[in-house]
């Protein structure tokens, strides 16, 4: 006991450097006025028709977000699944290989792809329609979340999926299930614990961020991660920052809270 | 016509490996089959075949005469029991057992009655609620069992069902299996590669090897009369040696003659002998067939097991069981009646291993 406790001293010490240490410290200026002092107003503010509006934004954004990688992953995951042995692999890799690029790079591609006079306009314009305003639209936003973020919701589910015992299909199909049954009743509840993980891999970053947003919406379309961003840097208001912040991880608690809800039937524990 | 299911000229390959190489084979009503073999000899795939997992190459399966080669596995009215189970681990007991009932649409009321009955049938009555990972390898064996045997199908096919079990509980669910394949009146389809099961169990035993079968017929006749070496050596513990045929119910083994029962051999052609360690009976130093000293001796619980050389030198180190020990170095004499000296054709070629073989 004593020997294993030596071992975990150092994850001990990263814990309370990098959670305990600055979430105390976001609830400790989250709950402090610019005058010093304890006040609720920084929480507050989110009821201010800015702040909830962009909330609410980024909820659904980040929502809409995970429903897309959900429904490209899943179906993604089962053709690697039933891919010959070794491709599964090679075709995962190349999914990833964007990654190891950098991730503001990635973003900025999409704004050439994007711009009014950028790649895709061309197209349109080549085959005889009008160029689209689509950069700094909620779609521009989606689309670059979707794409940054898609390998966190394929690896989980590719994960679980390839777990499932072939058996279990053949199981079902023996005692007379039909394809979708086979889906319904054994492979979506097998694969149970890589979607949450994927959801979770997808929903918190996509909630959170603001480069995206900065990047494809132009400054014009503001997310709850934009105006954090903005309180901290901009406006050097740390005490709105944190306090807004603080309204964020409780939407992100909540979340969680529900998907171990449905996590529940394997076991799974995710906080 | 008493036929349930017939196999016709099935051949199937992965890449370039035969598994099974023009296969015919029928089943009747009722019956327990098993079809035994080493592990590669193709019995899984001929089962799969039959379950609806393997298309078959070429030729055609019939169920109660109809053609279902095309027919896929949930249309077909066979169930399975696999190796590993399969039971689905996110579900319990009950609903394993339910998951054919339910697909069907059945009301819920009919499939609780159906469900109790069928874990009656194997000795889980109460078991409903536990999840699979809470019940030992017997007990999911059994849940195994009644998933199948709830949608009452026409033929159980069983995939090493026992394998995974120990020696005591195997036994003991050998006589379950029979007892519920007379209780549902139904055709049990057996693969294994244990001879023991095959020959406790089934009413017709398929011995297989290379995708062809060898032999086909009751446990009995597989044992005492096996058809060439092969089965011979697969069933039990035999002593195979070469034998020349030297007349009518003669023959040479080693330099010496035995009186046997065989005829219709041409005249000193070559066969293949077998004789069981049972049937050698030790007598006095001169009173048997051949002479022979013992070279070992190992008491195995029931019997003594031991291994004798002929005085001629043959190089052939003979099995023999018997429940009385003789010691290492003691001469004796061996004796075998001719009703058990079983004289088998020796294989031509490699292709005539695949013989084909007339059943019944």
């Amino acid at each position: 006991m004593k020997k294993q406790g030596r071992w975990t001293m150092p994850f001990i010490i990263w814990i309370v450097i990098g959670t305990i240490i600055p979430i105390l410290s976001i609830a400790y200026y989250g709950f402090t006025s610019s005058h010093g002092g304890f006040t609720m107003e920084n929480i507050f503010a989110i009821r201010s028709p800015e702040h909830s509006k962009a909330l609410l934004l980024s909820l659904i954004l980040s929502a809409i977000c995970t429903l897309v990688c959900l429904f490209l992953a899943f179906p993604m995951a089962m053709i690697l699944r039933n891919a010959k042995h070794g491709k599964g692999g090679f075709i995962i890799f190349v999914f990833i290989l964007p990654m190891w690029m950098n991730f503001l790079l990635r973003t900025m591609a999409w704004q050439v792809l994007l711009e009014k006079q950028g790649v895709i306009n061309g197209i349109f314009e080549a085959i005889g329609l009008p160029r689209q305003g689509l950069m700094n639209t909620p779609a521009a936003i989606v689309l670059g979340m979707v794409y940054d973020f898609l390998p966190f919701m394929i690896l989980p589910i590719y994960n679980a999926v390839t777990k499932i015992d072939e058996h279990f299909i053949e199981a079902a199909y023996d005692l007379g299930a039909k394809p979708h049954t086979i889906y319904s009743k054994i492979i979506i509840p097998l694969a149970i614990p890589g979607i949450i993980s994927g959801i979770t891999m997808v929903f918190i970053p996509a909630l959170t961020t603001f480069a995206i947003s900065n990047m494809l919406g132009g400054g014009k379309i503001n997310l709850i991660g934009n105006i954090i961003e903005q309180e901290f840097i901009a406006s050097s208001n740390w005490y709105l920052g944190s306090g807004l912040s603080l309204i964020m991880m409780t939407f992100i608690i909540i979340s969680m809270v529900i998907l171990q809800h449905f996590d529940k039937s394997e076991g799974g524990n995710l906080i | 016509m008493n036929e349930l299911i017939r196999l016709d000229n099935i051949s199937k390959s992965f890449g370039d490996n035969h598994i099974l190489e023009g296969l015919s084979l029928s089943i009747n009503k009722n019956e327990f089959v098993t079809i035994l073999g080493p592990s590669g000899c193709g019995k899984t795939t001929l089962l799969r075949i039959i379950g609806g997992f393997e298309m078959p190459d070429s030729g055609r399966v019939f169920f109660d005469g109809k053609d279902i080669t095309n027919i896929p596995a949930n249309e077909r009215h066979v169930n399975t029991v696999f190796q590993n189970y399969a039971l689905f681990p996110h579900m319990n007991v009950l609903d394993n057992v339910a998951f054919g009932l339910r697909v069907l649409g059945l009301p819920e009321d009919e499939i609780g009655e159906r469900v109790n009955e069928a874990l009656s049938m194997v000795k889980l009555s109460g078991y409903e609620k536990r999840t699979i990972d809470k019940l030992s390898g017997g007990q999911q064996q059994r849940v195994a069992m009644a998933r199948a045997i709830v949608n009452r199908p026409r033929v159980l096919l069983l995939d090493e069902p026992l394998a995974a079990l120990d020696l005591k509980l195997r036994q003991e669910m050998q006589y379950e299996l029979v007892r519920i394949k007379n209780e549902l009146g139904i055709t049990f389809l057996f693969i294994t590669h244990d001879q023991e099961e095959a020959l406790t169990m089934s009413d017709t035993v398929v011995v297989m090897n290379d995708g062809v079968i060898q032999q086909m017929g009751s446990p009995e006749s597989i044992y005492n009369e096996p058809i060439n070496a092969f089965v011979a050596d697969f069933i039990g513990d035999s002593n195979i040696l070469d034998g020349i045929m030297r007349d009518d119910r003669v023959i040479e083994i080693g330099g010496t003659i035995f009186e046997c029962v065989d005829t219709g051999f041409a005249k000193d052609e070559p066969v293949d002998v077998m004789i069981r360690p049972e049937d050698i009976e030790i007598r006095p130093y001169g009173k048997g067939n051949l002479n022979a000293v013992i070279t070992s001796s190992l008491f195995i619980g029931m019997h003594y097991e031991m291994l004798a050389e002929s005085e001629l030198n043959t190089g052939f180190e003979w099995l023999i069981q018997n429940y009385n020990s003789y010691e290492v170095g003691s001469k004796v004499g061996m004796y075998v009646k001719p009703e058990n000296i079983q004289i088998m054709h020796k294989p031509k070629t490699e292709d005539e291993k695949a013989l084909d073989i007339e059943i019944y």
